[in-house]
């Protein structure tokens, strides 16, 4: 089971979930009981950071992304990549790791937001 | 010959001096306007115009097929808009984002990206009594104003003196209409924020190897914080526009003002002297 967590820092499971998806500053990878952060290029991105990031999702062959909010066209590549999309919790990677161990995380069927905007 | 009339800052006055300074020459010579300002054209609220044809600008777009995908994934790594992403064999396009550099089509063997063509906008031909106004006009969401704004210059007829009403800034959209200009004509006004941004653009001028000259705009002072900067760069300062209410009431009311007309008129001499 490999999960994609949007990071705030790159202080591994002890970082905060990003509130961003797109143009979080880092993506980190959790399997196995290992962690593995990487900085998130689409940061950089002049227009797409969510599509370059769900690419990255997809490209990292995860079964499962954890994050806050998904745009639409990010929405469009991960469902048709079937990437299960859990909505994630404000608080460190390892509690967001609990909680959806735990059952406790809403699954996301669509969209949370429109285009380029957070809740 | 083709002139610029740029700003750096918006709403200094590049449609007033454009739509002036074009009426002002038409009885002498041989001018048409080209309104550039792409995203939002406004030359066209100051004549009476008489409408003769408007065309479409197409541009390349990427025609996607699924079926023949190997999954390579390189049109989505070569995009630098993030345009494209592929999933399972899919190529998912994000037309909005897409600026039409062709890169996916020419880096897919599998032949899935091929060569399409999208509308972006559309260039529109009027006249006002024997001035020819050219307008190029975005499409809503086009995120494409430099290549309008290239096809529109395209337009313009080279044996006419052609003033370009060219969009704000110093991005893509304003190089397009500063590029191999003969002249460039900087309006500005005598605020932090005019000089700022005036600076910006005669950085691009210069590297753009366009020489420039300044006309200032609301001018209340002769000596301002743009004529100590234009002094020290060594750049030609051919009018200040007083701040009048007068003048600003006639534009408000889509007027030509005769007194612009009439000091206008009187430096495409200087320019000309000085290409």
């Amino acid at each position: 089971m490999r999960i994609v967590f949007p990071a705030s820092t790159n202080r591994e499971s002890k970082s905060l979930l990003s509130t961003r998806f797109g143009r979080a500053s880092y993506m980190t990878i959790y399997e196995n009981g290992v962690w593995h952060t990487v900085a998130n290029s689409a940061l950089k991105a002049v227009g797409g950071a969510g599509v370059q990031s769900a690419q990255f999702v997809i490209n990292q062959k995860a079964d499962v992304l954890i994050a806050q909010n998904i745009g639409p066209k990010a929405w469009q590549i991960l469902s048709l990549g079937d990437i299960e999309v859990y909505e994630g919790i404000t608080d460190s990677l390892e509690n967001n790791l609990k909680a959806y161990q735990e059952g406790m995380l809403k699954k996301i069927t669509s969209a949370t937001n429109p285009s380029g905007v957070n809740k | 010959m083709r002139l610029v009339i740029a700003s750096g800052k918006g709403g200094t006055g590049k449609t007033l001096v454009a739509t002036h300074l074009a009426a002002s020459l038409i009885k002498d010579r041989k001018v048409e306007l080209v309104d550039c300002d792409v995203e939002e054209p406004n030359s066209h609220l100051f004549y009476d115009l008489e409408f003769e044809k408007s065309e479409e600008v197409k541009t390349i777009s990427p025609k996607i097929d699924s079926s023949l995908c190997t999954g390579c994934n390189i049109c989505s790594e070569r995009c630098e808009f993030n345009a494209l992403s592929v999933v399972n064999k899919n190529v998912i396009f994000f037309p909005e984002l897409c600026h039409s550099c062709g890169g996916c089509i020419l880096f897919c063997k599998a032949k899935a990206v091929t060569k399409g063509e999208k509308v972006i906008g559309k260039i529109e031909y009027a006249k006002s009594g024997e001035l020819p106004l050219i307008t190029g006009r975005l499409n809503i969401g086009s995120a494409l104003a430099p290549e309008l704004i290239e096809a529109t210059i395209k337009k313009a007829d080279k044996s006419k003196l052609s003033i370009i009403d060219s969009p704000p800034g110093t991005s893509c959209s304003a190089v397009a209409a500063l590029t191999n200009a003969d002249f460039c004509l900087l309006v500005t006004e005598p605020t932090p924020y005019g000089l700022h941004d005036l600076e910006k653009t005669v950085l691009v001028a210069r590297r753009l190897e366009v020489a420039a000259a300044v006309i200032i705009n609301k001018s209340q002072k002769t000596n301002n914080m743009i004529t100590e900067y234009c002094k020290r760069e060594n750049i030609p300062v051919l009018l200040q526009i007083p701040f009048s209410l007068e003048i600003a009431k006639e534009y408000a009311e889509g007027r030509l003002s005769a007194y612009l007309l009439s000091s206008l008129k009187k430096i495409i001499d200087q320019i000309e002297g000085m290409i």
